[in-house]
């Protein structure tokens, strides 16, 4: 048997306007992707082969599952358009689909099963199968791909059941459900010391911790002293609970840290946003010590000491002459900034920067552009460390942008961009490649190469934009 | 942010407009006692309150400390739900009363008087 799993954006796409970072397919579910309930259930229903659907970017999606060396089965991937039937995708991916009996998991839902009952070949005559559905989705069992139209919906012979995901009240319910009550329905990550709570590797509990059950924590997770964790607690990895902090029936996703002193209760914490899933509103925290990503955290120590040393030589360097030279363009009437708020990395952190436009024809707006000085404002962000000093162009923050960064893991913003440094125009795919490949291998070598193109090799062409 | 004050016999009503983080915070703290000094009840008017940090919750609570030591109290109307998350999160809830409505709030002096 083979599996096809079909994601679409239309059923999953709302996902994204809380959690822009991650796939909606691959959005934890007791420290476990969505997708991978999925992938378990058709290993456990027989399938020797699976292939994963997609009609919206799924690098994340391959990244995470690979070629499925880590669960013995081959993955394919393919793609699809918005509105293609089921018949349409069959028809795409004939080879793949021919003369074998089905799987075909199409929708955005959660399926329950039990790894200990007997999901492997459910008994179906030979020109029909098994359909179950929900409002979000269906998991339909075939014979093979012409019997499609004969199979009726048959929940109640199925042994496991669908639950629609149309909110993130339904998604955060099925946390809460398995942590109650399912538990040992599936493979999910961690040891078990004791009923009902799981631990991951590297977690560190200080002394006058308290974990009541069930509780679900992931990897490299430290939790200060006199904090409670749980009832109905689960806690991805490379989490930070400060002290004294209660975190009672929430979901504190991967690579966020939660303050001192607070009370967590009934939410989901992503990152800096912490969100209420009953009715999904959102709080945006900008204060770094209340709940933050750990994102602000990483990188190297060298990387950020360069860095804000670079940041400070090119501060003092170009400190007289931005002043100079800026003093007599705004005497001239050319000098025009505006701010914008950019996107600082995949997890939704922003920050607003000034940007200052290189318009006019004098000597002065010239020398302003060959000096690099509209760089000027922005390299104090460096030396904070909120910016890179080669990096990404900044992309501002739109849904849009947020959404790309999703398949992006490697941006960085920097004040001088790997694109200037090829001296792409802004925009357009060709610039987003080179910005891809360049962030792919970055280096402090390869950084300096392109600081040093930017502002000597091409210091002396730059223009003015007009 | 911007603070419009009227009385309503012994209670002051302080209407915020805004957000209260970055730089409004020290606004407030120098604002509100002063309004504090002539009538120590105050309820705060959230409903145009956008958004507001920890910055603005410990000004609030420096005012709450102002009102108190002079026999008074600091209570909130209206508050936004991402102002009501702010306040569960940091429990602030459990040091300030908070109304659903400005009314409420107003009369919850005439029925319960100031803080034991």
């Amino acid at each position: 048997m083979k599996a096809l799993i079909v994601i679409r954006e239309k059923d999953s796409g709302w996902l994204r306007d809380f959690f822009p970072a991650i796939h909606p397919a691959i959005t934890p579910i007791c420290n476990k992707p969505l997708l991978e309930y999925h992938m378990d259930f058709a290993l456990l229903s027989g399938c020797t082969a699976v292939r994963i659907v997609m009609d919206e970017g799924g690098n994340s999606i391959e990244e995470y599952f690979q070629q499925g060396e880590r669960w013995g089965v081959a993955i394919s991937y393919g793609i699809s358009n918005p509105d293609d039937s089921i018949d349409t995708l069959i028809e795409k991916n004939g080879a793949f689909c021919a003369d074998t009996p089905l799987l075909i998991m199409d929708g955005f839902f959660f399926v329950h099963y039990d790894k200990a009952g007997d999901l492997r070949a459910p008994s179906f005559p030979a020109d029909s199968g098994l359909l179950s559905s929900c409002s979000s989705g269906s998991v339909l069992f075939a014979a093979n791909a012409d019997c499609l139209h004969n199979i009726s919906d048959s929940s109640l012979e199925a042994d496991f059941a669908l639950s629609s995901l149309t909110s993130l009240d339904d998604i955060f319910g099925i946390s809460m459900q398995i942590l109650q009550a399912e538990q040992d329905h599936y493979v999910l990550p961690g040891y078990g010391v004791e009923q009902n709570v799981l631990l991951g590797q590297n977690v560190t509990i200080e002394k006058n911790t308290k974990i009541i059950p069930p509780v679900i924590i992931g990897d490299n997770v430290r939790l200060h002293g006199n904090t409670v964790i749980g009832p109905d607690v689960v806690i991805g990895s490379d989490v930070i609970v400060d002290n004294g902090t209660r975190i009672e029936r929430s979901v504190i996703h991967t690579d966020s840290y939660v303050g001192r002193d607070l009370f967590v209760n009934n939410r989901i914490v992503h990152g800096k946003r912490i969100i209420s899933p009953a009715d999904g509103e959102i709080l945006d925290i900008s204060d770094g010590y209340l709940c933050s990503s750990m994102d602000m955290y990483s990188g190297s120590l060298f990387r950020r000491t360069v860095n804000s040393v670079s940041a400070l030589l090119i501060f003092v360097v170009q400190l007289l002459p931005y002043f100079l030279l800026g003093g007599l363009r705004k005497l001239q009437g050319s000098w025009q900034v505006e701010e914008q708020s950019v996107l600082l990395g995949n997890r939704g952190e922003s920050l607003t920067i000034p940007i200052l436009f290189n318009r006019g024809d004098t000597i002065a707006d010239k020398l302003f552009a060959v000096l690099a000085l509209e760089k000027f404002p922005l390299l104090h962000l460096v030396i904070k460390g909120k910016m890179q000093l080669v990096g990404n162009r900044p992309l501002s923050e739109t849904p849009a942008h947020q959404k790309l960064l999703a398949d992006f893991p490697d941006y960085l913003p920097g004040v001088f961009t790997y694109a200037e440094g090829e001296e792409m125009e802004e925009g357009g795919l060709d610039e987003e490649i080179i910005e891809r490949y360049h962030a792919a291998n970055r280096s402090f070598r390869h950084d300096c190469g392109i600081l040093l193109k930017i502002l000597f090799s091409n210091g002396f062409t730059r223009k003015t934009a007009q | 942010m911007k603070i419009d004050y009227s009385t309503n016999e012994a209670v002051t009503i302080a209407v915020i407009h805004g957000r209260l983080d970055g730089t409004a915070p020290a606004l407030l703290r120098k604002e509100l006692p002063l309004q504090l000094q002539k009538t120590p009840c105050l309820v705060l008017d959230c409903t145009a309150l956008e958004y507001m940090d920890s910055g603005g919750l410990g000004a609030l609570l420096a005012c709450l400390r102002i009102a108190v030591g002079n026999k008074g109290d600091i209570r909130l109307a209206a508050i936004n739900a991402k102002v009501k998350m702010l306040m569960e999160l940091t429990r602030a809830d459990k040091v300030f009363q908070i109304y659903t409505t400005v009314a409420d709030a107003v009369t919850s002096y005439t029925n319960q008087g100031s803080r034991p």
